[in-house]
């Protein structure tokens, strides 16, 4: 007869890489759905070139690398999804790819594949594209074309010049109904939440980070809105404007580039939401999210040793021939 | 069935018939230096002294003295064949007024009893006695509790007489108080558990006890021997029999073995198939055995036959760094780093990362999207690191 052996233990919950890159698949997906119903084809083009770029990348990268295939954990489909969901509508085709491409070969690939990342790849994609090529990220230009029935003037934009008197028109319920300018997959607030709420629900993040953050946030902008609320938003317009929630969610929470450790990820999460209000404020970024992330990112590994161990307890067992 | 809740479901016990044979295995027996004073077809009593802390479990003729891989390592395996009628070794004598004798003697009394009581037990402060089983779908402690429960007075009675314990704690799981409930508060204390792996693991629970009421000097004791001990003393009778769980294919039942009773006892031969798991232990730290010639020795509580469409084969991915381990291991370890460290022969690095703490619960690997073999590694760093210590000290 023929017994299995190895080492213990023998059950496990069954979880996979495949599986959670399938919840943040499914949790994504209203939001992709809101974004081609409001920019069209503009917003098919984009997200199936990126994820196209994103898979066909990884593949050939690995295969020059002399690595197995990872595509069938879906690590690839998401960081392509994440992506296209950071661009205006109006960006061309090429820098789709480009973007993508580097977001798989220098995030992620170049380190050694999914965990060994230092900063989170969709973010390293955005960050070159969005240094190297400001003007088409430029939100204001990038969106003129349309007529939504709203405005489509950037209100981070519109705050940085001119103080909360330019941001008057604007009201907070629209915001979260998506109803600003911004990523084809950055302003459906609502959404973005629910799904957020979905990844929390099934344990594909833990709670500490997106919490924290959203401290960070609130309380970083009460002090300045509390010292001056001419120049300085109120903390929920902060909340709801930009690129926060989807950074909140789904891109500061990036296994490999985030802390581990429980102190460790509330430290964390409360640097982006503070870095976030500062940058919005004094640098000359409407919006400093993904900048804020990208910072905190290389503190993860001195965060992670923010960890109190409790001792074990010594006794004796009684029984000497015990366990 | 995978859920990580201890079963609480009452399940009487049984009595399995005496094997034709048993396996003792020797613990600390060195083929080289020591020697036996059996040979083969000698005769050996039931309690009879094998060597120093093993006794025979059964009365028969010594058949073979062979080596057996077990999960502890290779050892020296008497075999024996039962014998009809069962005679105990003179030695072995009821001690029914024991309060009154020096504890010990009574110590040395339940040694002869195959009780291997410390010898620490002296210093000790505060006692804990756990009825809560230890892994998913073993109900032995609490089953015993249940039978034996006109005995925990004098098994109260018994632990204060050996120790110097001002206090006993009495670990049950949450909805079984009602076992206890006539338990008052000097006779012991009585600390329920929420029974859900690990919690039953001595190591946690000790700990739990120890933040929860901060106790000193603490030993840990199963009810099981408690009362194996109460009875060896009243009545004479050596701790030869165990109870296990046997959760197969088909049933689920809780019985009564002679203690070295090999696994093909068990089952029966139709019950296992090719490429099922025989697991010795429970499903998050028991070993799985290569053969059903192992025997069950005195520390088992469970026996886990899996189906072959249940076995779980490591995946062994690469790491994601999600954290799960880390989140999930009572020992607070960075399980991730250890492990990284660990495959790739960085041992000292996990040493530094404190992995002797780690009390082998599986948790993490229970938990890891990646299917990688925490423990395994965790093995490997600890047999290496003791390795590079034997080798310093040469
Ligand atoms: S649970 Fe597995 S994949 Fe996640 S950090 Fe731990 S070892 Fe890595
Ligand atoms: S087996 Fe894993 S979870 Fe359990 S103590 Fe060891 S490292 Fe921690």
């Amino acid at each position: 007869m023929k017994l299995i052996v190895s080492s213990p233990p023998h059950w496990n919950n069954k979880d996979s890489i495949t599986k959670i890159h399938s919840h943040l698949i499914i949790a994504l997906l209203p939001v992709l759905i809101y974004a081609v119903y409001t920019y069209g084809l503009h917003a098919a083009r984009i997200i199936s070139l990126s994820v196209v770029t994103t898979i066909a990348s990884e593949y050939f990268i690995r295969k020059l690398f002399g690595k197995e295939s990872t595509i069938t954990n879906g690590s690839a489909v998401v960081i392509g999804l994440l992506f296209a969901m950071l661009l205006p509508p109006s960006v061309p085709y090429w820098l789709v790819i480009m973007g993508a491409f580097l977001c798989i070969f220098i995030g992620k690939e170049i380190f050694g594949g999914l965990g060994s990342n230092p900063l989170s790849p969709v973010l390293v994609g955005w960050a070159i594209t969005r240094i190297s090529w400001p003007a088409y990220y430029n939100l204001d230009l990038a969106s003129v074309n349309y007529d939504l029935g709203y405005s489509f003037r950037y209100p981070l934009t519109l705050l940085k010049k001119g103080g909360t008197e330019f941001i008057s028109e604007f009201k907070l319920l629209d915001f979260l109904l998506g109803k600003q300018v911004g990523g084809i997959g950055t302003v459906a607030v609502l959404l973005l939440l629910i799904g957020g709420i979905y990844l929390l629900l099934r344990g594909v993040i833990a709670w500490e980070i997106p919490v924290s953050f959203m401290v960070g946030i609130l309380v970083v902008s009460s002090v300045f809105w509390l010292l001056n609320n001419n120049q300085y938003a109120n903390p929920l317009f902060h909340l709801f404007t930009g690129n926060l929630m989807l950074g909140i969610f789904f891109l500061s929470t990036d296994y490999a580039s985030s802390p581990f450790n429980r102190w460790g990820m509330i430290v964390f999460g409360f640097g982006c939401g503070f870095l976030t209000i500062i940058f919005r404020v004094w640098s000359v970024y409407p919006d400093g999210v993904f900048f804020a992330i990208l910072i905190m990112n290389l503190f993860t590994p001195l965060l992670d040793k923010l960890k109190k161990r409790s001792k074990p307890v010594e006794f004796i067992h009684i029984e000497s021939r015990a366990e | 069935m995978d859920s990580l809740a201890l079963n609480i479901k009452e399940m009487g016990i049984t009595d399995l018939p005496d094997p034709e044979e048993v396996i003792l295995t020797l613990k600390g027996f060195d083929p080289g230096s020591d020697t036996l004073k059996f040979k083969e077809g000698s005769k050996i009593l039931t309690g009879e002294e094998i060597f120093p802390g093993e006794h025979s479990t059964v009365t028969g003729t010594l058949k073979s003295i062979d080596s057996l891989q077990v999960a502890g390592g290779k050892r020296v395996a008497l075999r024996i064949r039962v014998a009809e009628d069962e005679k105990f070794d003179p030695a072995i004598k009821e001690v029914p007024d024991f309060l009154e004798k020096d504890p010990l003697e009574i110590l040395k009394q339940l040694n002869r009893c195959n009780l291997k009581f410390s010898e620490k037990l002296a210093q000790t402060k505060t006692v804990v006695i756990s009825a809560v089983d230890t892994e998913p779908l073993a109900t032995i402690q609490q089953q015993i509790l249940r039978e034996n429960k006109n005995r925990i007075l004098e098994g109260l009675e018994l632990i204060k007489f050996l120790t110097a314990a001002q206090k006993v704690v009495l670990a049950i799981p949450k909805n079984l108080d009602y076992l206890v409930a006539d338990i008052i508060e000097d006779q012991a204390d009585v600390f329920l558990v929420d029974p859900v792996y690990p919690n039953g693991l001595p190591d946690i629970l000790m700990r739990t006890i120890y933040y929860k009421l901060g106790l000193e000097a603490c030993a840990y004791l199963k009810v099981e021997k408690l009362f194996g001990a109460v009875i060896a003393l009243k009545q004479g009778r050596p701790f030869v029999h165990k109870v296990v769980t046997i959760i197969g294919n088909k049933e689920s039942k809780n019985i009564r073995i002679r203690i070295g009773t090999p696994i093909k006892n068990l089952f029966k031969d139709s019950d296992i198939h090719d490429n099922d798991k025989l697991i010795l232990g429970g499903p998050l730290r028991g070993d799985a055995c290569y053969s059903t010639d192992i025997p069950v020795g005195d520390t088992i509580d469970l026996v886990y036959l899996q189906d072959s469409s249940e076995v779980i084969l490591n995946r062994n991915q690469a790491c994601i760094n999600c954290g799960k381990c880390v989140r999930v291991c009572p020992a607070e370890l960075d399980v991730n780093l250890i492990c990284r460290f660990s495959e790739f022969s960085h041992f000292e690095e996990c040493l530094e990362l404190d992995v002797y703490d780690c009390i082998e619960c599986g948790l993490c690997a229970y938990h890891c999207p990646s299917g990688r073999s925490l423990v395994q590694f965790i093995r490997l760093a600890k047999s290496e690191l003791e390795k590079i210590e034997q080798e310093e000290e040469k």
